[in-house]
C-alpha cells in the first residue's frame, strides 16, 4: 500500500483531535474512558472533540458491555486513518524540509 | 504538499507534535505489563526450545500447548485489555526481539541437524528465555510497571 500523500487536515490539526487520532491509530478500538484518562480532558470536552471527528467521518462510535456496564468505544474509520496518516506525513515532510538545506 | 489556510505549524512545532503523537500511540500500544508476565513468557519461550528434545509427536503437542498459552497471555495482557481492543503491532519495534529469538531458534536447529548435539536446545532455551527477560526489563523501564 503506497503511503498517503502529505496533506494537512484542518479537522485533525487541532491538538486534542490529533492526539485522539494518534491513540485510535494504535488499536482497533479504544474505550472513551481510556482516552479521557490519558488526555486529561473532561467528559464534555472530549465528547466535543470526538464529535468533530465523527461529523467529519473520521471516527465511529459504538457501545459494548464490559463488567456489566455499557461503555462507549471509538475507532478510526478508513477515511480517518487515511487522513491521519496524511497529516502525519505532512508534519514529517515539514520537519524533513528543515533538516535538508536543499529541500 | 497541501496546507490548510490557517496552518500555524513550524518545523519546531511539527517535531514536538510528532513526539507527542508517538507518546500517545505508545500509551495505547504499549501498556505497563507486570514482571511476572515476562518471567512466564521467558519460561514459555525456553519451553519451546526444550520441546524440540522430546520425541515426536510429543514435541509437536508440547509446542502447540506452549504456543497457545503464550498467545492467550499475550492477548489478555497486551493486545486485548480492558479499554483497548486489538492493539496494532508496530513491526519495526519488534524486529530486534524477533530476530534474536528466531535467530537463536534457527541457529539451534541448524547445529542440532548438522551435529546431532541435541543439548544445543538447552543452550538455545537459555538464550531465548534471556532475550525475553532482557526485553521485559527494557520494556518496563520504558513503559512502566504494572502489578
Amino acid at each position: 500500500m503506497p503511503p498517503e500523500a502529505p496533506v494537512f487536515d484542518e479537522v485533525i490539526h487541532a491538538p486534542q483531535r490529533l492526539r485522539i487520532c494518534a491513540m485510535l491509530s494504535a488499536a482497533q478500538k479504544v474505550e472513551f474512558s481510556v482516552l479521557q484518562d490519558h488526555l486529561g480532558l473532561s467528559k464534555s470536552a472530549l465528547s466535543k472533540q470526538v464529535g468533530h471527528l465523527v461529523d467529519a467521518g473520521y471516527v465511529k462510535q459504538g457501545r459494548a458491555i464490559r463488567d456489566a456496564r455499557s461503555r462507549l468505544w471509538l475507532s478510526l474509520t478508513a477515511e480517518g486513518t487515511r487522513a491521519y496518516r496524511a497529516h502525519v506525513r505532512a508534519l514529517q515532510q515539514l520537519l524533513a524540509g528543515e533538516a535538508d538545506p536543499g529541500g | 504538499m497541501e496546507t490548510g489556510a490557517g496552518d500555524p505549524t513550524t518545523p519546531h512545532d511539527a517535531a514536538e507534535t510528532l513526539r507527542q503523537l508517538d507518546r500517545d500511540a505508545s500509551a495505547v500500544r504499549y501498556p505497563p505489563i507486570p514482571l511476572w508476565f515476562f518471567i512466564v513468557m521467558a519460561g514459555l519461550v525456553g519451553g519451546l526450545f526444550l520441546a524440540r528434545m522430546l520425541p515426536s509427536p510429543g514435541a509437536h503437542q508440547a509446542t502447540l500447548a506452549l504456543g497457545v498459552v503464550a498467545l492467550v497471555l499475550g492477548s489478555r495482557y497486551w493486545l486485548n485489555r480492558p479499554g483497548v481492543s486489538w492493539t496494532s503491532l508496530k513491526l519495526s519495534d519488534m524486529v530486534p526481539f524477533l530476530v534474536a529469538v528466531y535467530g537463536a531458534f534457527g541457529l539451534s536447529w541448524v547445529i542440532v541437524a548438522t551435529t546431532g548435539a541435541a543439548w544445543i536446545w538447552l543452550v538455545g532455551a537459555l538464550v531465548g528465555a534471556g532475550v525475553v527477560l532482557r526485553t521485559g526489563l527494557l520494556y518496563r523501564r520504558e513503559y512502566g510497571d504494572a502489578t
